[in-house]
């Protein structure tokens, strides 16, 4: 996508504010009061939503905590009606749904829609009454989910890695473009962390560190792995339904771990959080690299454009493990993370960003931007084409480092050319009847 | 470090295993199909069927295809089948369907839909009728990701009469798709046959919004109509889906129907169009997207100025203006920015040309846009303005000056303050150039200075004495001993505004200066120079003095008797300082009540430093501050840092290594309990080495074993002998990566066979230390990743042991 097509969103979202933003989305017949000029919001303009997923990260999102980015979570934002929390943890969807029903118990008295919960994330697809959701399930099922909630006409929010393979995340993107659903990555590092992300996109973008060379990753890819099927199992808790966990996974008999990366191999949990920063910043949103290799035992990328991509941290630079990376040009380099926006040389970063410089897409909210673009139809800051190749680069990284020898690649077939070998780790054989 | 899944570890070290590539792939793949065709375990075959993934071919496809009807073994067949190579696997899958049936048969119709082959087709159109439901919707779903003619008319033939909800929601998403691919490829007209015959029979919101999206897109020049009567009408739907696509319709009269709209539809649909118009990048808009700039509404007129920087050229450079200039708040702010963004036709060109007819408030804004536009070419024409009379005017071609002049117009800046007739244009052209330099310096790493150093030699006194700040933001060699001779000048005005200017100075070379004014200066001089070193050695990032040059620079100036706020002046530039004499510099001034309190959060804050260096000089500085100062903040401060300290000490880092060892087949987990020479007693055979201390003084504890072995799967033995004066119980804390067994005295005294982080005292045993030397041996296992450990020894109330004397030399030891 262009940058101008970019600054034009950017501004509009950065400059309407909070008003406006509820105002865009509102078809003819809705009254002022739900442009928000008037303060309150009825009921019935509230975004309803439900949560599918309430362990650690989704429950941060539904109720706030130590990571989480909006004080209260969702179930404080005064345009949200939770009325739902799924989870396969009989202890979790009732703990989380209790809450948010004594939060709007506290807030509305006893006029509210209750909050129900699920065992069963279908259940909430079909309830005609809920606009979006929030996906924040095991990383293997994030794909599929995401093509049920598109079918089910759902707008959401989908955790990452958004996919845990390239042919699942084409499928995901598929389905999100055949519903026209909005849909946003949970990376949200291009909202959140004061902008430190944006502004060294847009100061890397802008050639401040000249033409850019390398990209310091500072994690490798990451990968889904067949687990071992047979061997002894242990009784399945009441409280729990292990089936469902498993979903698209190969059945094997309940051990005792369910948690959301057991399948994870390398970054799969992280890396999307720093190939969605590492796109970002080399113009790289809608494509991907076409050489991948190994260096020092991680998985590295070349990009059609010359830049080279490194798996790894770039020596002595401490800023970038946390989310970030390192962008090296040929005039100094500039490193981020979640706590740090560094340069050298230092004056790289100093001087604000210059109006004439290259502006990206403007968030100061991940789930103010997702909640916005919900009543505009627009696209929301981490669409499903950027989701879809932050989550490629991830799982390529992951491809190379299995196979451990040099690969071409074609981002727009989304193949390897003449490579049986490689074009096989596209795919991950899914269990009946999940399908994408 | 690694992320610790203990429980996966095992499954995670047989994938990983598999993942390897043979040597011999074919002799490989003839001995995983012997598995399968034999009376091997279930777990054995699977494990078959998972290396087959990766070197299946031809010959492995028959052995395969025979477990696609296994209730156990169909999923790890489909595993190989789905992704292999070659017509054999798809032609095994296809064979499959009619052998197959209920979820055996749904994997495989998925696994078909992967290949897309449309051979597979008929034989999935078939199942769309059949009796099982479930089936049938995988089939519908496999047809509509194949997408070929053939799937299309299977699909439509069942359409709409399949009553089962699931069945019809299957058959929908399978005709979405192939509809939607049709797009892709062009075909509109197939395309919007599908999206029309689907329509009729869809009644939820999210599918008519589906339809309804794909129905505009592929009307071609009809879709424009569709999209705008759903703009104007009242189906949320329909409008929603029209929004979405509004800024995707292709050509001009797309834009022109959606700006046509815009004095036609209501508030909230106006400012979504307006963004519509601005993403669709088409200035045959501009004019619409203009008049809205006048609207009643805030917001529309916000969304409309921003709408205006990306499709605006020269025509709206002054209506923008004009609102930079009148508006408020965001308004404002966008019409600024918009003016920048600005890129179709003579921008600047116009924008200069106004200011013959701009209004006295329009000009600033004029000018400020020629500045942060960034445009070079304005640079003569600001200058002119830079000379004008008019304040107003003047002052904005300054600012847009230091943002816009290079290297050739600093004579020009300097005469501009030169010829100056007030102080406020002294100042401000001053400014201008100031500005200028430090970035053209910061640019490119130097600045010709030759006209302003001839000015503030040369120049008229007023001049000299407005110039004189330029030179502080500088560090240029002329620009140093210009500032050197101001000093000296004739002129006590000059005299002054120098000695201010060097204690302003960023140029590193004036330290010595400064400590001359520090030593001999009296009063408020005194006070500016001190701060001005303390600022040079501590805060300017292109000052680069290394530490003993700081702390040289601040022992100069406590070399004289200082008053308390020069001190504490001191004491702030110490505190960062990580190094032992600044330790004692700020422990000293813990004597002098009056600064006390502010010598002992810098000592609070030095000891932080160097806990993991120098531990000992730490806690003494800190007993100093408990002992001297009765703050009850910085006491339970004091105390907190002290007991830091003894976080990041105390642990054993005089170490011998043997290793690794490995053997074959056998994971970290269970070399644990296999023994080796350093633990059977069979010394002869092995070779001990020392292991380096940790150079990362973050982690002091850390033994790196990966970085003196290297490698996965695998183990290795570390010794050392501890003395201690008496026998007595102490607690021995112990972190591993990954898993750790401890002999001490040849006696096992703790065993954890985990996969973990480093982490100091992950585990604590109490143990027992005889007076005299005491052998420690320690296993320690590797997994993947990082592989180390530490040690240290504890009294029950956590608190050091004294005395202890460590030795990795057993000749020391007595062995």
């Amino acid at each position: 996508m262009s940058t101008r097509k970019f600054i034009g969103r950017r501004k509009f979202l950065r400059q309407t504010g909070t008003a406006l933003a509820s105002a865009l989305a509102m078809p003819t017949f809705i009254p002022a009061s739900a442009l928000g000029r008037a303060g309150a919001m009825a009921p019935s303009e509230r975004i309803t939503m439900g949560f599918i997923g309430v362990g650690g990260q989704g429950t941060g999102h539904l109720l706030g905590g130590a990571w989480t980015y909006l004080t209260g979570g969702y179930t404080a934002r005064k345009d949200v009606q939770v009325l739902a929390t799924c989870d396969i943890r009989r202890e979790r969807r009732e703990m989380t749904s209790q809450k948010v029903n004594e939060h709007y118990r506290e807030v509305y008295g006893e006029k509210f829609t209750p909050c129900k919960p699920y065992t069963d994330f279908r259940e909430v697809l079909d309830r005609a009454d809920i606009d979006a959701v929030l996906i924040a399930s095991p990383a293997h099922w994030h794909a599929t989910m995401a093509v049920m909630a598109a079918q089910a006409g759902k707008d959401m929010y989908c955790e990452k890695p958004s996919a845990v393979t390239i042919a699942e995340s084409q499928q995901m993107l598929a389905a999100i473009k055949r519903y026209g659903r909005v849909y946003q990555a949970g990376t949200q590092q291009r909202s959140e962390y004061g902008g430190k992300f944006r502004l060294a996109c847009e100061f890397v973008r802008s050639g401040r560190i000249g033409k850019l060379q390398s990209i310091y990753a500072y994690r490798d890819g990451g990968a889904i792995f067949w687990p071992t099927r047979f061997g002894p199992g242990k009784p399945v808790p009441d409280s729990l339904d292990w089936d469902l966990y498993l979903g698209p996974m190969p059945w094997f008999p309940y051990d005792g771990n369910v948690g959301a990366h057991r399948f994870d191999i390398g970054e799969l949990n992280w890396g999307q959080h720093h190939y969605d920063i590492v796109q970002w910043a080399a113009d790289a949103d809608h494509t991907g690299p076409v050489e991948l290799f190994m260096e020092d035992g991680v998985s590295c990328y070349k990009y059609a454009s010359g830049v080279v991509v490194y798996g790894k941290p770039y020596p002595g630079e401490p800023t970038g493990g946390d989310g970030g990376a390192c962008f090296v040009g040929t005039a100094g380099r500039i490193a981020v993370d979640r706590d740090n926006l560094v340069s050298d040389p230092p004056d790289l970063v100093q001087d604000p960003l210059r109006p004439n410089e290259v502006h990206l897409y403007h968030s100061d909210s991940h789930s103010g931007n997702f909640l916005r673009c919900v009543r505009t139809r627009q696209p929301t800051i981490c669409p499903a084409e950027v989701a879809q190749r932050s989550a490629s680069a991830l799982l390529l990284g992951g491809i190379v480092k299995q196979l451990k020898r040099p690969l071409k690649y074609d981002p727009v077939a989304e193949r390897f050319p003449d490579d049986d070998e490689a074009n096989r780790l596209l795919t991950f054989a899914r269990r009946p009847p999940w399908n994408v | 470090m690694k992320r610790v899944f203990p429980l996966v570890l095992s499954l995670l070290a047989s994938a990983l295993t598999s993942w390897s590539a043979p040597d011999t792939a074919a002799g490989d793949e003839d001995q995983q199909v012997a598995i399968l065709q034999s009376e091997h375990s279930l777990a054995e075959k699977d494990a078959a069927c998972a290396r087959l993934k990766w070197i299946g071919t031809a010959r492995c496809v028959p052995a395969l295809a025979a477990l696609l009807t296994d209730e156990q073994l169909s999923h790890s067949a489909r595993y190989a089948l789905e992704s292999m190579p070659g017509p054999e696997a798809e032609a095994a899958l296809l064979q499959a369907l009619a052998k197959t049936s209920g979820s055996n048969q749904i994997g495989v119709i998925n696994s078909l839909a992967v290949g897309q082959d449309t051979v597979a087709v008929p034989a999935l159109g078939k199942l769309l009728s059949g009796a099982n439901t479930n089936v049938a919707c995988a089939a519908a779903m496999a047809l509509g990701r194949i997408g070929e003619r053939q799937a299309i008319d299977a699909l439509q033939g069942a359409w709409p009469h399949s009553l089962s909800g699931a069945l019809r929601d299957a058959e929908f998403d399978g005709l979405m798709a192939c509809a939607n691919k049709l797009l892709t490829e062009g075909d509109r007209t197939a395309a919007l046959k599908i999206f029309q015959s689907l329509s009729r029979f869809s009644k939820t919101e999210g599918a008519r919004q589906a339809i309804f999206r794909g129905v505009i897109l592929a009307s071609d020049r009809g879709g424009i109509s569709l999209m705008v009567q759903a703009i104007v009408g009242h189906d949320p739907a329909e409008q929603g889906a029209a929004l979405q696509v509004a800024a995707q319709m292709e050509g001009s009269d797309a834009t022109k129907a959606l700006a046509d709209l815009l004095p036609k539809v209501q508030v909230p649909v106006q400012i979504a169009l307006l963004d519509c118009l601005d993403r669709r990048g088409d200035p045959s808009a501009l004019q619409a997207v203009a008049k809205m700039a006048d609207s009643s509404d805030p917001d529309v007129r916000l969304a409309a100025i921003n709408a205006l920087g990306d499709l605006g050229d020269g025509s709206v450079a002054v209506l923008l203006a004009g609102k930079a200039a009148t508006a408020a708040g965001q308004e404002k702010i966008a019409a600024r920015q918009a003016l920048v963004n600005l890129r179709r036709g003579e921008v600047t060109l116009t924008l200069l040309k106004a200011f013959t007819t701009a209004s006295a408030a329009v000009k600033p804004e004029l000018i400020r846009a020629l500045g942060d536009r960034g445009d070079a070419s304005a640079v003569p024409r600001l200058l002119e303005m830079a000379r004008s009379q008019d304040e107003g005017m003047r002052a904005s071609a300054l600012q847009a000056l230091a943002l816009l002049a290079g290297p050739a117009q600093l004579p020009d800046l300097v005469q501009l303050a030169v010829q100056a007739t007030t102080d406020d244009a002294r100042s401000e052209a001053a400014d201008a150039l100031g500005s200028t330099c430090q970035r053209i310096e910061a640019r490119s790493g130097h600045c010709d200075v030759q006209a302003l150093v001839e000015a503030v030699r040369n120049g008229p006194l007023p001049a000299r004495l407005a110039l004189l700040p330029v030179c502080s933001g500088l560090a240029e060699a002329p620009v140093r001993e210009a500032l050197r001779d101001a000093l000296q000048d004739s002129e006590a005005r000059v005299r002054e505004a120098a000695r201010r200017d060097v204690c302003d100075t960023r140029d590193g070379e004036l330290m010595p200066d400064l400590l001359q004014l520090a030593s001999s200066g009296g009063g408020k001089t005194r006070l500016l120079a001190i701060r001005g070193c303390v600022r040079l050695a501590t805060q300017e990032e292109g000052v680069k003095l290394s530490n003993d040059q700081k702390l040289a620079a601040f022992k100069t100036i406590l070399d004289k008797p200082l008053e308390a706020p020069e001190k504490r002046l001191v004491l702030s530039g110490l505190t960062p300082i990580p190094d032992r004499q600044a330790l004692e510099l700020a422990a000293a001034m813990l004597d002098d009540q009056a600064v006390r309190a502010e010598a002992a959060q810098s000592v609070i804050a030095i000891a932080g430093s160097l806990a993991a260096t120098q531990p000992d000089a730490a806690r003494s500085a800190l007993t100093k501050v408990l002992d001297v100062v009765n703050d009850p903040v910085i006491q339970v401060t004091a105390m907190e840092a002290r007991k830091k300290i003894w976080k990041m000490s105390g642990f054993v880092t005089q170490w011998q290594v043997a290793g690794p060892y490995q053997q074959k087949g056998k994971n970290y987990s269970e070399l644990f309990d296999i023994p080796f020479a350093p633990e059977t007693g069979e010394s002869a055979s092995v070779h001990w080495q020392d292991l380096a201390a940790s150079a990362n003084a973050t982690e002091p504890w850390n033994m790196d074993l990966l970085q003196a072995l290297g490698g996965e799967q695998r183990v290795a033995y570390a010794r050392t002998w501890i003395h201690s004066a008496t026998q007595q119980n102490v607690r021995m804390e112990i972190g591993s990566d990954d898993g750790v067994k401890v002999w001490l005295n040849d006696r096992i005294v703790h065993a954890n066979n985990v996969a973990r982080a480093l982490e100091p005292g992950s585990d604590g045993v109490d143990v027992t230390l005889k007076g005299g030397w005491n052998t420690l041996l320690l296993k320690v296992t590797q997994f993947n990743q990082g592989w180390g450990f530490c040690v240290r020894f504890a009294q029950a109330s956590g608190e050091p042991v004294a005395r202890l004397r460590i030795s990795s030399n057993p000749d020391t030891a007595g062995r």
